[in-house]
């Protein structure tokens, strides 16, 4: 029996500080006669009610019981120990804080009750601080950042980094498209790196597991990237949610630096559920939800497909296999000419079904947890392939073989399947292309009546023999929802085994041994006809992915007391981590029958590519806390890592970190007074995050393509059966060392009024040096990049949490939790350049790091203003300086500059009379970073019903609105309704202040301005337009839940209750972002990119009504 | 990969030491990318060169001048933006960087040495003048570009060299090509065979694509340099390429090597059509229609062949003919046509003019094209080079030169003279700050 309860790891810690308790477990037989019978309850202040699982113990005569579902609890010792002394008889139990009485020890003790607090704080509480090592809450140095299971489940997300959204200060969590099972990525303090993801380690029970996004786009030459193809999940989601205890988010580098080099974006580590002994606990949970799209961009069902107010002859009047011009630039269309909604035509109402089981129990020697769960999820995406499936399976087991030796296991298997539509820049899209359908064509139906072939608007009457060889110029949306494939089916298989050992009464052992194995097989099947691939014939891609990652991780842990004001603990440990990952992909071209989508059904077949890396890494760690006057906690620690990614000429690093926390409440005895705890910390650490495989390799690029300047178009360097080599892009890396992030935080955690209100803030100052990114070098030199331990950047803010509890009692409870928090990202240095591309964003070039900016700043092309100091060209060919021709206040204003019709650009491009000229220089934009972010929840409980609520709120932020850009191009948006009306820059259009000769002429805005002067999508379009504030307030979660356990379920049913709970997922978002969500990222979680809206699936909201089962 | 894993941690678990484990971290696999070979043999890298230069030839650049000489016209964005001049500022940044990264000058210049090394002069030569080829197109498109200090590991940031020195330098590497191709093959010597998809490694084909190659480069000097350059110009041209010895891109039917027209127009259906001036050239340049025009095109709906004019998006075009669009279709890059027109306008410019040879070289030419006899003037053969190198970007060299065919420009448009460095270029190479003259050196108004 141990004395307190948690996971495995903090198990360590229980053993460590009541090893005395374990030493006198003998199984005896006492009889009355030699033992004295302690006995009592336990209950809650709040609502006298018993409290089970509690432990009530002597901890000098090593002897203790544990409270039973009634609250009782009884336990004997010796009657030859007792000889009426006084001892210390001490109840505890998660979630209350322990309370102690002395008792005179002798025969015929009376039952001893106690009456236990709430403990919100979780005071004396043993919390999980990685890679093996524990520490009571209130030890901490650091800011902690906890969410526990009933917050995961109360998001009703199926992936469980989404489920961390809002739940924690300055971990913004970002969604990036409403597709079933679409990444999620988490972002804390913001951006530290540049080359590197910047997603946390995640580490479950002790085990690092992988969390990677990986998009099949990159086999397809069209779509080429993370901004095409379909939204792909992140790794993390094979985890059910359910199976979540609690999770920790390690944020700062202090708290982090027990993981060292692989740190440096921060640890969430989670803790899976455990059995418990006693009765063994049945629990069924099902839920259903009801998912709908929340918004969509506005279009325009005034004007028909053309150009120039004409109606494309194709179109009018279709001669069989002609295409069709892809713009609505048409005239007018007649009154009584149908049109229809194009916005929503591909959409539905999605579901999702979630059914778990959970089976817990044990004994006192040996406890499980057994789970079953089974996910399925229709999207909001009209036809068959738009669902995520998720088949988990785990089990949890510990077992006493000795008081001293506890052995544990973990394994969990899941096999996820996910179908995605396309989506983004490419020609099968399903935004794209039923967005882009001008109004009056009838998408529907989708094949040829007459012939039985694909249509679609820019192909409207296909033949027969239009199949092998015509591209659609775009799909019909329906056709691609309904025939094209993106399968990614996930096999894993995740697990560990854990040995517990007390060696000694003062020294422990732990050791977990991980692995964590996964197998994806992708298929990506292209009908035929299809428009995406330049092969209407049709076209499968299959990929399969294989990530392994083996995890030893051994830690000896000593206690010590120098005397009663002088404590404390050191542990030593090492850490080796082997992480393996293959993929092949293959590819065939023109199907032979129409179905199915696999190789063998083609006509031909792509040599094979393959990629393999190999990843190790050695880490040795130590600690040591020291505990003086029980109030102030000092702990220093030391990790020190080689990694094989490192240059081999210095394979080791180390990571420092010290922290202290002074409970001054204690110091000072304040615990009475109206501050019930008080607590200041100050830490330090660094962490550091690793190069990729092979980049300081010297290789002959295998296989390559030599690329066109021009999208999706290359030749492969071998030709004619003779195999080419080339030298790639990338220079090899010298000397290559880990980013590393050093970070001073400091705090104060306070509790007023018996802790009914806390209070905690946090600032930190983050700096990150030697950060890794493929820097650019002069293409003349023979390569474009190398990888370099280059940048800096600094990243500052704080971090708010305030909870208060105005009512807590035994019919009545309220609880209401504000967080907030801020940070300034400030790039120091990109070794000598002023900006480089950020994250491989995948197409957009618009995302970059700016020197003097953010990580992730935008740039653009913008029309000609004041104050840049822009030359132009006027009528006679002599220069002419624009702010000469600006006031002081139209400089400041940075205003339009308004062409006559005389003036051209340093291109040569001019404007017509009353129009903005175009600025060939990119600019800064602005930043995807929010300037601050919240979130209020708040929590109700009366008798049986309970009521929550959780407001996500981001300030400021810009989001580059591409796809209202792209349809103003191609004349479907509600704006481009415009054209034809008389307008004046700056009073009703474009509002601003605006200068220049034609400044206050008014102009037609026609497709010419549209096109190519307002937006566009060649690379140099005036973007500066379309970035919009990407501020929000949501309604993340709302739910109203009643527990039945009235005498007809206890009794009739054999239940110990039913839980009923209707909840509201995204209900409602309060924002000015005109399109359909500001919170959407398309890249994905794979490339770092933030705040870009590029014809994704919107966002969804979702009612979910659940049953809960419990036994 | 379990056995090393389980070795160290029992190493590591019983003597804590760093150190202990360093052959955990320093496998094959772990140092070594396992995914690509540290070393080439000059077959993998010629190769790839070759295709690099098809690429050049017949890719995005190729596509542009196509747009601005209105062989062609762009309906669809972003080609219709080209049609009226508008480009970024690093559209053509992959154009740069192919001449120097791998498959171009890096790789190239390698092989040169490896095969002087190992006394393979004539595989030396046939790389020196893909070298030539590829160089002399920067320094077409760009004017002073980094070639001395290109791709060479001391200058991580390469100063360009002027359009003269450059062109100057290719000419003599070509001189030394030509004396390299003529060493007698034996033992060592033997080039690039089958792997030299063109010529199948001929040295006397080599030989006559320097010559045609050192032709170009003396007319594009002749604009500064003036009638001296014409007389080179007509001297290498006298032994340049023959008919049959055309230097072609290299593609086949296979996805992955199809003609880069094909998988544009296939993947990019319908964003270019014909150019208005070409077709409408090509239909009134004699009293019947030129034969190649459909070669190059295809009737539109009504039957009838029409381009578009620059900025003009709407309307009823001719597409590019099936066969120049067929993924096999081999694009001339270098041919004896072209040979025979730089002999015709050389004989017409240079020192003493050669009105007689001029018509003959014309005259030769148009028996090749299968089009009718016209008299020897600059106006007819640069008009008969325009039609001959449809799609061919020396075309836009010969109009800045000669300023014929004499385009208009779109509505309110200038054609450009010249590409602006890459901004990437300029963002990582300090010896390049600003984006260059509107003009090269050897482009004065």
């Amino acid at each position: 029996m141990t004395f307190l309860r948690r996971s495995s790891l903090t198990a360590v810690a229980s053993v460590i500080l009541l090893a005395p308790a374990l030493a006198a477990q003998e199984p005896t037989t006492p009889s009355p006669r030699d033992v004295i019978l302690v006995t009592g309850r336990v209950v809650t202040l709040d609502g006298q009610a018993p409290l089970s699982y509690a432990q009530v113990g002597i901890a000098e005569l090593k002897a203790g019981g544990q409270t039973r579902e009634d609250g009782r609890y009884s336990f004997t010792v010796p009657a030859s120990a007792a000889n009426g002394q006084v001892v210390t008889l001490t109840a505890r139990a998660i979630g209350f804080k322990a309370k102690s009485v002395q008792v005179v020890l002798s025969p015929g003790l009376p039952p001893q009750d106690f009456v236990l607090e709430s403990n919100p704080l979780q005071l004396g509480e043993v919390v999980i601080t990685g890679a093996g090592t524990t520490s009571e809450a209130q030890k901490i140095g650091n800011v902690r950042s906890h969410v526990d299971s009933s917050a995961i489940q109360a998001s009703n997300e199926p992936n469980v980094v989404q489920t961390l959204s809002a739940k924690a200060p300055n971990v913004t969590v970002t969604s990036s498209a409403g597709d079933p099972g679409a990444s999620s990525s988490i972002l804390i303090r913001g951006a530290n790196t540049l080359g590197r993801p910047s997603d946390p380690l995640i580490v479950v029970d002790g085990t690092p597991i992988d969390n990677s996004t990986t998009t099949v786009a990159f086999l397809d030459p069209q779509t080429g990237g993370p901004q095409g193809g379909v939204s792909s999940p992140n790794r993390a989601v094979d985890i059910n949610p359910a199976d979540i205890e609690s999770v920790e988010i390690l944020k700062g580098a202090a708290a982090g630096a027990i993981y060292g080099a692989r740190a440096g974006q921060g640890v969430v580590l989670i803790t899976t559920k455990k059995g418990r002994p006693g009765t063994t606990r049945f629990s069924l949970t099902s839920s259903v939800s009801f998912d709908n799209v929340t918004k969509f961009p506005a279009l325009q069902r005034q004007f028909g497909q053309g150009d120039d107010g004409v109606s494309d002859p194709c179109a009018t009047d279709p001669t069989p296999d002609c295409y069709a011009t892809p713009d609505t630039w048409g005239p007018q269309l007649e009154a009584g000419v149908k049109t229809y909604d194009h916005t929503n035509e591909l959409y539905q109402t999605g579901h999702f079904w979630d059914n778990v089981l959970n089976i817990s129990g044990g004994n006192e020697k040996t406890s499980f947890f057994l789970s079953g769960g089974y996910f399925t999820q229709d999207g909001t995406v009209l036809g068959p392939h738009d669902y995520l499936h998720r088949a988990t399976v785990r089990l949890k087991a510990e077992h006493a073989v000795a008081d001293n030796l506890r052995i544990g296991g973990n394994v969990m298997y899941a096999q996820t399947e996910q179908d995605a539509v396309q989506k983004g820049f490419n020609y099968a899209s399903i935004p794209w292309t039923s967005w882009l359908t001008p109004p009056e064509f009838n998408n529907n139906p989708y094949l040829d009546p007459a012939t039985g072939v694909h249509r679609s608007y820019r192909f409207p009457d296909p033949s027969v023999g239009s199949i092998p060889d015509s591209t659609r110029g775009y799909d019909n949306p329906y056709f691609s929802a309904y025939t094209s494939q993106s399968t990614t089916l996930n096999d894993r298989v995740l697990g560990n085994m854990t040995i517990q050992w007390t060696a000694l009464s003062w020294l422990n052992f732990s050791e977990a041994l991980g692995v964590d194995y996964a197998n994806d097989q992708r298929v990506q099947g292209e009908a035929q006809g299809n428009s995406q691939t330049f092969l209407p014939g049709g076209q499968v891609l299959t990929l399969n992915l294989t990530h392994t990652q083996f995890d030893n991780n051994l830690i000896a842990t000593g206690t010590y007391t120098v005397n009663p004001n002088w404590g404390g603990s050191v542990s030593v440990g090492q850490n080796i981590n082997s992480r393996s990952f293959q993929q092949l992909g293959e590819v065939g071209d023109v199907l032979l029958a129409s179905t199915p989508y696999s190789l063998n059904n083609t006509a031909t077949q792509r040599p094979p590519t393959s990629y393999q890396s190999y990843v190790h890494d050695i880490g040795y760690f130590a600690q040591a806390t020291f505990d003086l006057w029980d109030a102030l906690f000092l702990k220093a620690g030391l990790r020190y890592d080689g990694f094989s990614t490192f240059s081999p000429s210095h394979q080791y690093y180390a990571f420092p970190s010290a922290s202290a926390a002074w409970q001054f409440s204690k110091t000072f005895n304040l615990e009475d007074s109206w501050l019930s705890f008080g607590k200041a910390r100050l830490a330090y650490g660094e962490v550091g995050t690793e190069p990729g495989p092979y980049v300081s390799s010297k290789v002959f690029q295998a296989n390559g393509q030599i690329p066109d300047a021009y999208g999706g178009l290359f030749l492969t360097a071998s030709q004619g059966g003779v195999g080419g080599l080339f030298t790639p892009v990338t220079e090899p890396a010298e000397g290559l060392g880990p980013e590393r992030t050093k970070e001073l935080e400091g705090g104060i955690d306070l509790g007023f009024l018996k802790d009914r209100i806390s209070f905690s803030a946090t600032f930190y100052n983050r700096n990150s040096s030697d950060v890794i990114l493929p820097i650019p070098v002069a293409a003349s030199t023979g390569y474009q990049l190398q990888v370099a331990n280059a940048a800096e950047i600094r990243n500052r803010g704080g971090e708010f949490t305030l909870t208060v509890r105005p009512i807590v009692s035994k019919d009545l409870a309220w609880d209401v939790t504000l967080l907030g928090g801020y940070n300034n990202n400030d790039v120091l240095s990109l070794r000598g350049a002023d900006f480089v591309p950020y994250g491989g964003n995948g197409g957009f070039l618009i995302s970059y790091a700016q020197l003097g900016g953010s990580v992730g700043s935008f740039r653009d092309f913008d029309y000609v203003r004041c104050g840049r100091g822009v030359v132009l060209t006027d009528g006679s060919g002599n220069p002419y300086n624009v702010d000469q021709h600006c006031t002081s206040s139209q400089i400041s204003q940075k205003a339009l500059f308004i062409s006559d019709g005389t003036l051209t650009n340093a291109s040569g491009v001019g404007a017509n009379p009353g129009f903005p000229l175009l600025d060939p220089t990119q600019y800064v934009v602005g930043s995807p970073d929010p300037k601050w972010t919240g979130s209020f929840s708040t929590s109700l409980r009366y008798k049986r019903w309970n009521f929550s609520l959780l407001l996500d709120h981001r300030s400021g932020g810009l989001v580059w609105n591409g796809t209202h850009e792209t349809l103003n191009f191609f004349g479907t948006s509600a704006e481009s309704a415009k054209r034809g009306t008389t307008v004046t820059f700056g009073q009703n259009f474009m509002s601003g202040a605006v200068a220049g000769p034609g400044a206050g002429d008014a102009v037609v805005l026609d497709q010419n301005w549209f096109q190519n002067y307002y937006g566009g999508i060649s690379p140099h379009s005036i973007g500066f337009p379309f970035y919009e504030d990407g501020t929000f307030t949501k309604l993340r979660e709302i739910a109203v839940g009643y527990v039945l356990d009235e005498r007809w379920v206890t009794h009739n049913l054999g239940l110990s209750s039913i839980e009923v709970r209707l909840a509201g997922r995204n209900l409602y978002t309060w924002s000015n972002y005109s399109g359909a969500d500001p919170e959407v990222n398309s890249p994905g979680a794979e490339t770092g990119a933030r705040g870009i809206d590029f014809f994704t699936n919107p966002q969804t909201r979702s009612v979910v009504i659940t049953f809960t089962f419990n036994r | 990969m379990p056995g090393a894993f389980a070795r160290c941690a029992l190493v590591a678990a019983a003597v804590a030491v760093t150190g202990a484990c360093s052959s955990f971290l320093n496998g094959d696999n772990l140092q070594n990318d396992p995914n690509n070979p540290t070393s080439a043999g000059l077959d993998n890298l010629f190769i790839s060169a070759e295709t690099n230069v098809t690429v050049q030839l017949t890719g995005q650049y190729a596509r542009t001048i196509c747009i601005w000489m209105q062989q062609c016209t762009g309906l669809v964005p972003p080609f219709n933006t080209i049609s009226i001049y508008s480009v970024g500022e690093d559209d053509y940044y992959v154009v740069w960087a192919a001449l120097y990264g791998g498959a171009g000058l890096i790789d190239l210049r390698s092989v040169q040495t490896r095969a002087l090394a190992s006394g393979d002069s004539i595989y030396a030569g046939q790389a020196a003048v893909l070298e030539a080829m590829l160089i002399t197109l920067g320094a077409d498109i760009w004017g002073d570009i980094p070639y001395t200090q290109a791709a060479n590991a001391k200058y991580p940031d390469p100063a360009p060299d002027s359009q003269k020195f450059v062109y100057d330098s290719l000419n003599t590497k070509l001189a030394n090509a030509i004396v390299l191709l003529g060493t007698t093959p034996s033992g060592n010597n033997v080039g690039a065979s089958s792997v030299d998809l063109v010529y199948a490694g001929d040295p006397a084909l080599w030989t006559a694509l320097a010559y045609t190659l050192r032709a170009r480069i003396f007319l594009h000097l002749a604009k500064k340099l003036g009638p001296a350059a014409y007389d080179s110009a007509y001297a290498n041209a006298q032994n340049g390429i023959q008919p049959g010895g055309d230097y072609t891109s290299i593609n086949s039917s296979a996805p992955t090597s199809a003609n880069l027209w094909s998988q544009f127009t296939s993947i990019y259906a319908g964003n270019m059509a014909a150019g208005a001036y070409m077709v409408s050239y090509m239909a009134d340049s004699s009293a019947s229609p030129d034969p190649r025009l459909p070669q190059y095109f295809t009737p539109n709906s009504s039957n009838q062949f029409e381009g578009g004019a620059p900025g003009q998006t709407n309307g009823d075009f001719s597409g590019f003919a099936s066969a120049r669009v067929d993924p096999a279709f081999l694009q001339p890059l270098v041919t004896a046509s072209e040979n025979l027109l730089i002999q015709a306008e050389a004989a017409l410019m240079k020192t003493s003019p050669n009105s007689g040879a001029a018509a003959q070289a014309l005259n030769a030419e148009q028996d090749l094209a299968g089009v009718p006899h016209t008299a020897a003037t600059l106006h007819n053969v640069m008009l008969e080079k325009y039609i001959a190198l449809f799609q061919n970007v020396e075309v836009f060299n010969d109009w800045k030169r000669t300023n014929l065919p004499n385009l208009t420009p779109a509505a309110g448009g200038v054609i450009p003279r010249r590409l602006v460095y890459p901004l990437s270029e300029r963002n990582a190479n300090t010896s390049i700050t600003g984006p260059g003259p509107a003009r090269n050196w050897n482009d004065p108004p």
